[in-house]
């Protein structure tokens, strides 16, 4: 199994540990994390993950606005982006495929298979 | 410690709050006696201060009651009446203590931690968990009444597990607390010990689990079984050991932010206590939004499912609510936090999150007066994952219940009914009588809903369950009658009880020559009372068709000799059987494997590891209207 390096983008830190854990548990892949769009975003530039999974629901610089100043870096705009949301309505879903992220996964999330989720979407072997 | 606070002043209230939360111990107060019983009879507390004069039930025979339910718990009574024959009544009726107004907030600190520190060393009385009692005084365990002999090891294991029912017991804290030092025990001791208790209690008639075994942490009590908790277990390629450690991770971390979420609901609990008074402004509606909104992603990533659902209920009811909201929707409010801040308690679990969720019992909630202990109940309910819907008018619950409306396709809404309906017989809490036109407009209620729906649980909760009063409502079409008071707790496991019985003949055949996707199957299956009969073999499908005369079959197409197509045909074939339910579970997800089956007579089709979920969920629909069709057909072979 690869390991990956994936990039979390949250406000909530409970949340960021417990992605981390699930990822390691079910993959042992690392994750580096950001609380803010625009860290996530410098902290993208620097380390070049393999993927982020991005919080759509943010103070300030919402999850969306974070998508697309990623899209709009040179440095980011190849990197695969998963929204992590608790909304799912017909209204939003629409609006995810528009943006174009690679993908979204529903808050709560299955913990020990959040790894096949985003192997899936990004069309990784796991 | 938990204290409840049942007192209507809102002033002393206030002050007690802060003294006892001062002193670390953690309050819950309600203005009203009927709101202390729904409160006391529904969460675990350690003491009980009552005020004796109170709104809707005194707290004298609030304390009669508790007592004549088997409560146990310390009683302290707050009473201006100095008199001694006040203090004897006080102390006749079930109360621990009696302190005077005013007092002397020190000394009745003081009372309180005697008769904490009288309770610890006193034993509790019999434990229970569902049909299984262990006496501690008299070391007696019993099943369904009959006794169950356990080694002196075993009983002490069943008793720590029964007190400490929400606990994980690790196996260091097992050896500390039932072997002494001078027996050498080693952690396979344990691990033996509790084999032998499981098997006993297994000779014993109990299915269930009554001890869970948590990996890598140790053993905790097991749910008690019912058919709303069918929880989504773990179903994960990854090996228990991996598990293990998440979930110990998973604890960790929850220690570690639990704070930050008992933050978020305390600001809920204060918006709570002053909705009633000011209303929100928006500022403070946006803010509560934004603390339930992440209350429901933290709750549901801890696996915490009773407060993730809590939060769920409380978010939507945010959305409908006006700034000066409505009495019932701030009582529901102020019941839902309040629950919440229990569930909060709850230690984290494994939860594999489905996109499809599993089915959950539908219960129409039937009640005119906005009773508390029916909103207690709601919040419950809606905890342990079951969907509440409720009327608070006849005309409503007409309306929800299709029966003025014979207009309506009778089958269609058949399958959108819920599976129990819940009907208040009890008056308003001062008075527990109904008035005369509120209780025949409810009878007529139950007498249409019996007529139009004669397979439709109704369960009642009345003050008077005489064998008369018993015997007119049965014959009205109740399913069950309950005998008020009785505790939210107790309603739901009627609930339960009522849903569960509604399915318990259920015959459900399933073809499939897989013989291991069949086991998936049956376990998929295993929460419900189905009668379930599996078939690998397609060439004996008629000779056990005929036996079995099923509810509902479910095919798989391919399969060696005659195909699942084949079968569905030789049914539809028959007059006999255009009607009974037919549903496909099948590897093939393409649109022209799926138009055959319909084209061939099936009503359903669902697509084998992707759709599986849905299964039960179409498999009641079915059932649903199915059922109502044959009581259809009774009725017209009746008439004729």
């Amino acid at each position: 199994m690869i390991s990956k390096l994936i990039l979390v983008i949250d406000d909530e830190e409970p949340i960021q540990k417990v992605v981390g854990l699930s990822l390691k548990m079910e993959a042992d892949w690392q994750i580096i994390c950001a609380s803010s769009g625009p860290e996530g975003i410098t902290l993208a530039e620097a380390s070049q993950p393999d993927a982020i999974l991005l919080d759509v629901m943010m103070p300030e610089v919402d999850g969306i606005q974070t998508f697309e100043r990623l899209s709009n870096n040179l440095q980011t705009k190849d990197i695969p982006v998963i929204l992590l949301t608790a909304k799912t309505g017909t209204a939003e879903k629409r609006l995810f495929q528009k943006i174009g992220v690679t993908g979204v996964i529903t808050k709560p999330f299955d913990p020990l298979s959040l790894a096949s989720q985003i192997a899936k979407l990004t069309g990784w072997l796991l | 410690m938990k204290i409840l606070l049942v007192d209507d002043d809102n002033a002393l209230a206030e002050i007690l709050i802060q003294q006892l939360t001062i002193q670390n111990y953690v309050v819950d107060r309600v203005a009203d006696g009927e709101m202390g019983w729904s409160y006391a009879s529904t969460f675990d507390y350690d003491l009980i201060i009552l005020d004796w004069i109170l709104p809707s039930l005194d707290g004298l025979r609030l304390c009669q009651r508790l007592r004549s339910d088997g409560y146990g718990v310390p009683i302290l009574l707050l009473s201006a009446r100095n008199q001694q024959v006040d203090k004897i009544q006080g102390l006749e009726a079930g109360a621990d203590d009696y302190l005077v107004k005013p007092f002397d907030i020190k000394e009745l600190l003081a009372r309180i931690q005697v008769l904490l520190r009288r309770m610890a060393a006193e034993p509790q009385p019999i434990l229970v968990w569902g049909d299984l009692c262990l006496d501690p005084v008299s070391c007696n365990v019993t099943y369904q009444g009959y006794p169950v002999a356990l080694t002196a090891k075993e009983y002490a294991l069943l008793e720590l597990f029964l007190r400490h029912s929400h606990q994980v017991l690790s196996t260091s804290t097992l050896l500390d607390q039932i072997w002494s030092s001078d027996e050498f025990p080693s952690e396979a001791t344990v691990r033996s010990h509790i084999r032998g208790l499981r098997q006993k209690l297994k000779a014993a008639g109990i299915s269930a689990d009554v001890v869970e075994t948590v990996r890598g942490l140790g053993y905790r009590l097991g749910t008690y079984p019912s058919a709303s908790n069918s929880a989504q277990k773990i179903s994960s390629t990854v090996s228990p050991e991996r598990q293990a450690q998440y979930l110990e991770g998973l604890t960790q971390t929850w220690q570690t932010h639990k704070g930050e979420s008992i933050k978020r609901w305390r600001h809920l609990a204060q918006l709570s206590q002053t909705l009633a008074k000011q209303g929100m402004n928006e500022q403070q509606r946006i803010q509560a939004k934004q603390m339930v909104h992440s209350l429901v992603g933290t709750l549901g990533i801890f696996g915490l499912l009773e407060g993730h659902r809590l939060a769920i209920k409380l978010e939507g009811l945010l959305e409908t609510m006006a700034n000066t909201p409505a009495a019932t929707q701030t009582k529901q409010f102020q019941v839902l936090v309040t629950t919440l801040g229990h569930a909060l308690d709850n230690p984290p679990q494994l939860v594999a999150w489905t996109t499809n969720t599993p089915h959950s019992p539908q219960v129409l909630v039937v009640d005119i007066n906005g009773a508390s202990y029916i909103q207690q109940l709601m919040a419950l309910a809606i905890a342990q994952g079951l969907s509440v819907d409720s009327a608070t008018s006849t005309a409503v619950a007409a309306q929800l219940l299709a029966l003025d409306d014979s207009a309506t396709n009778y089958l269609e809404t058949a399958t959108r009914l819920p599976d129990v309906v819940l009907i208040n017989l009890v008056g308003a809490d001062t008075d527990l009588m109904l008035a005369d036109s509120s209780s025949q407009l409810l009878l007529q209620l139950i007498t249409k809903l019996n007529t139009r729906w004669p397979q439709l649980p109704t369960v009642l909760i009345t003050p008077q369950a005489d064998f008369g009063n018993r015997l007119d409502l049965t014959r009205r079409g109740a399913t069950m009658v309950l005998e008020y008071p009785l505790s939210p707790a107790e309603i739901l496991e009627a609930i339960n009880q009522a849903t569960y019985m509604r399915y318990r003949h259920s015959k459900i055949m399933l073809v499939d020559d897989d013989s291991h996707y069949l086991q998936k199957v049956m376990q998929l299956l295993q929460p419900w009372p189905f009668q379930i009969t599996p078939l690998a073999n397609s060439q004996r499908f008629w000779t056990i068709f005929k036996q079995i005369l099923p509810d509902v079959l479910v095919l798989d197409i391919e399969m060696p000799g005659i195909n699942g197509f084949e079968l569905c045909r030789v049914i539809r074939s028959h007059p006999e059987w255009q009607h009974l339910p037919i549903i496909f579970l099948s590897v093939h997800a393409d649109q022209r494997n799926q138009s055959k089956a319909f084209s061939v007579g099936a009503d359903d089709y669902l697509t084998k590891f992707t759709q599986e979920d849905n299964l039960v969920d179409r498999i009641l629909n079915r059932l649903k209207r199915y059922h109502a069709w044959c009581n259809q057909e009774n009725g017209i072979l009746a008439l004729e």
